[in-house]
């Protein structure tokens, strides 16, 4: 029986597969489609949620999302892409099979560590926020296991998708000024970082941040 | 409560102090309008101080009108002055009691003689940016002022660091000097470890009291209910915190070279007054927001003020530079201030209040005192400095001839400084020496026992600041010039010449009739004891200072004075009759022979080699008695407090046979700062080490701290607490 409920936690479930596939992902660009793809299926879990809770501010939280996260980010990581023309494949430090290892091991820990009572207040889905948990903690790992700046730029975007997720799990959605702040927030970071890969490839000539090392001293 | 009352010509004379700020485009003009305000506000503060805050400024014509004009009404009776603002906790208060007034006189009196001094200073030191100088000059002066007044903890912070941030960028006034940013660098660093330390002191008053206001702390203090932990906590606080400031002796590494850096005006003021705000400050806490200690909290500061005392003036004595000695100076009358501070604190927690009014009196002479003799000096090595372009005493001789007012002006600052009798240094230096012996009845037997050594530390001190300033005197005035600058120099524009001159009036006048000062000191040190001592110390004459109940001490300026010109009469006529008074003029270090070429070789050569001849004449000069040479038995008796790097370099290594041209280096560091360095450096290459280690330059790791971190915290929470 597919309830109201069940379908948040599919779609939840959906943001966090499309993060494990970013890890297996080989091309940036590819990346971006995956990061869009996962910000689609974040925008309809709020939606839902708001469906479900009745609470007009998730609708433009999930417009938000949808508008910034969806369009506006991959539009502009797709040009930073083009402009510094980066045509080689990902470079990780743990190659693409130990990383999907690693994140279901992750996945197995985020739900392993929630899996009391844990919280006394009510849940919208209960298995959301593990889930959640996972996708943050999955974008944290991309963000050490690759070289390539963009790519950790992606492990940022999927850990920040994570944290919306997680919060609007537990608090059926947080107050508007505080989400339009971290919109905006994500939003801005990401366009300095992009200017900030255009100068890293620029002055270093890649975008391997292990050669950055050599700004030591 | 008396929130938003305060009156007329407080607002008038802020509304004042903005003016040279902005006509700061005209250098001149604006620093003449700042004396002329600094002085009105002097006399203001002066009268305010003897009639009382509140009378005077009803006393005064149009001050109802002025109450009027800005909307006050009949409200301004108090002496004490509060905004409130929005933010919690923070409302600028000022308190306008005798001791601030006192101080806020003083303040801006030099502010009047610095400005002054300033309008032909700066155009005989060829500043370039002449308007940011008068911009922060005034700013440093008005900060000052609302540091002393601030009755409230944090709005006293904020003006302590504008205080400390205006007179970092006056040290750094010359900044294309490497010197400058060196000491300016360590002064921010030094003055900011300072202000932590102050800000520990004020947290911690306020989870005592729960406010910020110097109001609840004195109530804090009447009630006696800080614990003994708590006042040792708040000592030591206020030692470090305002000692950094006023450079006692572990933390006065800072003072010997910022000082002398900033340009002369700024360093009379830093050095005459800026120092002795954290002295207030001190005072503040240790008769007001303290009460009740045993006396080892005295005794400490005794301690240190000896030590203090002892370190600066065995440095002073070394030095090369002239401002860098003045510097040292004022470290050595910070010990002897915080001796009489100790002093003072020992009597009042063995309940002696007058002999403690005594040593608070003397304290307060002091501080008056040398803000006027360390004024003069500073300005007149400004003087010098700005005529012959060096401060380096090895250069400068034979001043006495070129420029005579200011040599007769720096001799009397010399002269106080020394303490000698005619000027005022002597008086105070007297009274704290005086309540030193007084320290022998009280009824403690390790301070019984210390007495006499403290005692003859402050007699040696005497001793050695007297070799100091010879030095300072005897080298740079007397004797031939050593260089060209020296050799060219005048006497500076008139209004230089007169802010001294006031100064070194004033440093007679207090010196012979000391009862003047003694005026309003008594009032703020009656705010503190209680007790009016001015009847005791000055009676009948006018003129005797002294403490009848411990008979120990009487003495006359006056009477002192009319002996001595006695007793040079006497010796006058005794030359005049029995002597050969025959005057003959020689050229100086001739020994008295007529024939010039006996001493200059090379007196008669052709026009086309008259500057050939010049330096050669330097040259020989230099074999003069050097301030080196001068200080070397003190260097050598003792070697081991200094951090001296003396040699003797062949210039040309071919010539080493014959006549080889040598060149002596000195350097005279601090020792401490030399400990602190070395230090510093075996420190910071093991934190640097671990560094290194931790912090690899890989960004991936950096974000693998963070995240180990977080999966720790999780799995920690997930075991302990299951529930939220």
């Amino acid at each position: 029986m597919l309830n109201i409920t069940s379908f948040i936690e599919l779609m939840g479930a959906f943001v966090l597969f499309f993060a494990i596939l970013q890890t297996a992902s080989h091309r940036v660009d590819f990346s971006i489609k995956v990061y869009s793809i996962q910000s689609l299926f974040l925008s309809i879990t709020i939606f839902v949620m708001g469906i479900y809770s009745n609470n007009a501010e998730l609708y433009l939280s999930s417009f938000l999302t949808f508008a910034i996260k969806v369009i506006a980010i991959p539009y502009f990581l797709n040009k930073v892409t083009k402009r510094i023309s980066i045509r080689e494949k990902i470079v990780p430090y743990i190659n693409m099979t130990n990383s999907v290892l690693i994140t279901g091991a992750i996945t197995i820990f985020a739900f392993f560590i929630t899996k009391g009572d844990f919280a006394s207040h009510e849940f919208i889905a209960r298995r959301v926020f593990p889930t959640a948990l996972a996708v943050i903690l999955i974008g944290v790992f991309i963000m050490i296991a690759r070289k390539k700046a963009i790519i950790q730029i992606i492990g940022f975007l999927t850990l920040d998708n994570g944290i919306i997720l997680a919060a609007t799990s537990i608090t059926k959605g947080l107050p508007l000024v505080v989400d339009i702040g971290v919109f905006f927030d994500v939003f801005i970071g990401a366009i300095m970082a992009g200017v900030l890969i255009y100068r890293i490839r620029t002055s270093f000539d890649s975008l391997d941040t292990s050669k950055m090392s050599n700004l030591k001293e | 409560m008396q929130d938003n009352t305060l009156n007329g010509i407080s607002i008038l004379f802020l509304f004042l102090l903005l003016i040279p700020v902005i006509i700061s485009f005209n250098p001149r003009l604006s620093l003449i309008f700042s004396s002329a305000i600094y002085l009105l506000l002097s006399v203001f503060l002066l009268f305010s101080l003897l009639f009382g805050f509140t009378k005077l400024s009803l006393m005064l014509p149009f001050s109802v009108q002025l109450n009027g004009l800005f909307g006050l009404g009949n409200a301004a009776n108090s002496d004490h002055i509060t905004y409130l603002t929005s933010i919690p906790y923070l409302n600028f208060s000022y308190l306008f009691d005798s001791l601030s007034l006192l101080f806020g006189f003083l303040i801006a009196f030099l502010g009047f003689i610095a400005s002054l001094y300033s309008v032909n200073y700066l155009y005989e030191e060829h500043y370039k940016n002449k308007s940011l100088f008068v911009i922060l000059f005034n700013g440093f002066i008005i900060s000052m002022l609302f540091v002393v007044f601030s009755a409230n903890g944090l709005s006293f912070l904020i003006f302590w660091e504008i205080m400390s941030i205006l007179s970092f960028f006056l040290v750094l006034f010359e900044y294309e000097k490497e010197e400058s940013k060196k000491a300016a660098n360590l002064y921010i660093i030094m003055t900011h470890i300072g202000t932590f330390f102050i800000f520990l002191l004020f947290l911690y008053m306020f989870t005592k009291t729960g406010s910020f206001s110097f109001e609840a702390w004195k109530r804090l203090g009447i009630s006696g209910t800080l614990s003994a932990a708590g006042m040792l906590t708040v000592f030591i606080l206020t030692l470090l915190g305002f000692g950094m400031k006023a450079g006692i002796f572990p933390l006065h590494v800072w003072l010997p070279k910022a000082h002398p850096e900033a340009p002369s005006g700024v360093s009379a003021l830093m050095s005459g007054i800026m120092i002795k705000t954290a002295i207030y400050m001190m005072l503040r806490f240790y008769f007001e927001f303290m009460k009740s200690y045993g006396w080892g909290f005295g005794f400490t500061i005794l301690l240190i003020g000896a030590m203090t005392l002892i370190y600066g003036v065995l440095n002073a004595g070394i030095q090369d530079n002239i401002k860098r000695l003045l510097a040292y100076s004022s470290m050595e009358n910070i010990g002897i201030m915080l001796m009489a501070l100790g002093l003072a604190m020992i009597f009042y927690s063995q309940g002696m209040y007058l002999l403690c009014a005594f040593a608070l009196m003397a304290l307060l002479f002091h501080i008056m005192n040398h803000a006027l003799f360390k004024g003069l000096l500073f300005l007149g090595s400004g003087a010098i400095a700005s005529q012959t372009h060096t401060k380096d005493m090895n250069k400068l001789g034979g001043l006495i001839k070129k420029m005579p007012k200011v040599s007769f002006i720096f001799l009397i600052g010399v002269l106080s400084a020394a303490t000698l009798p005619p000027f005022n240094g002597f008086v105070s230096e007297w009274m704290i020496y005086q309540s030193l012996l007084m320290a022998s009845s009280v009824n403690v037997e390790i301070i019984r026992i210390f007495t006499p050594i403290f005692a003859s530390v402050m007699a040696l001190a005497g001793g050695l600041a007297a070799l100091a300033f010879v030095k300072a005197y005897g080298i740079s005035f007397l004797g031939r010039a050593r260089s060209q600058g020296a050799n060219n120099a005048k006497e500076p524009p008139f209004l230089m010449l007169a802010s001294m001159g006031i100064l070194a009036f004033l440093c007679f006048l207090l010196g012979i009739f000391s009862f003047i000062g003694l005026i309003p000191i008594n009032k703020a040190v009656k705010e503190i004891t209680n007790i009016s001592i001015y009847k005791n110390v000055a009676i009948s004459y006018g003129s005797i200072v002294t403490l009848p109940k411990y008979s120990m001490g009487v003495i006359s300026p006056i009477g002192l004075l009319l002996a001595g010109i006695v007793f040079i009469g006497a010796i006058y006529l005794f030359i005049k009759i029995f002597g050969n008074m025959k005057t003959k003029v020689f050229e100086t270090f001739a020994c008295g022979l007529e024939n010039k070429n006996v001493y200059n070789v090379n007196v008669n050569v052709s026009d086309a080699q008259l500057i050939g001849q010049d330096a050669c004449e330097i040259k020989s000069n230099c074999s003069q008695y050097s301030s080196a040479g001068f200080s070397q038995p003190l260097r050598r008796i003792f070697s081991g407090l200094y951090n001296i790097k003396e040699h003797l370099i062949n210039e040309e290594y071919k010539r080493k046979y014959f006549f080889p041209v040598k060149n002596y280096v000195f350097k005279a560091g601090d020792l401490f700062e030399y400990f602190y360095n070395s230090f510093a450096e075996k420190f910071l290459e093991k934190i640097s080490k671990l560094r290194a280690r931790i912090q690899g330059g890989v960004v991936q790791t950096y974000i693998a701290y963070i995240v180990g971190t977080l999966i720790i915290l999780l799995i920690w929470f997930s075991w302990f607490h299951h529930t939220l």
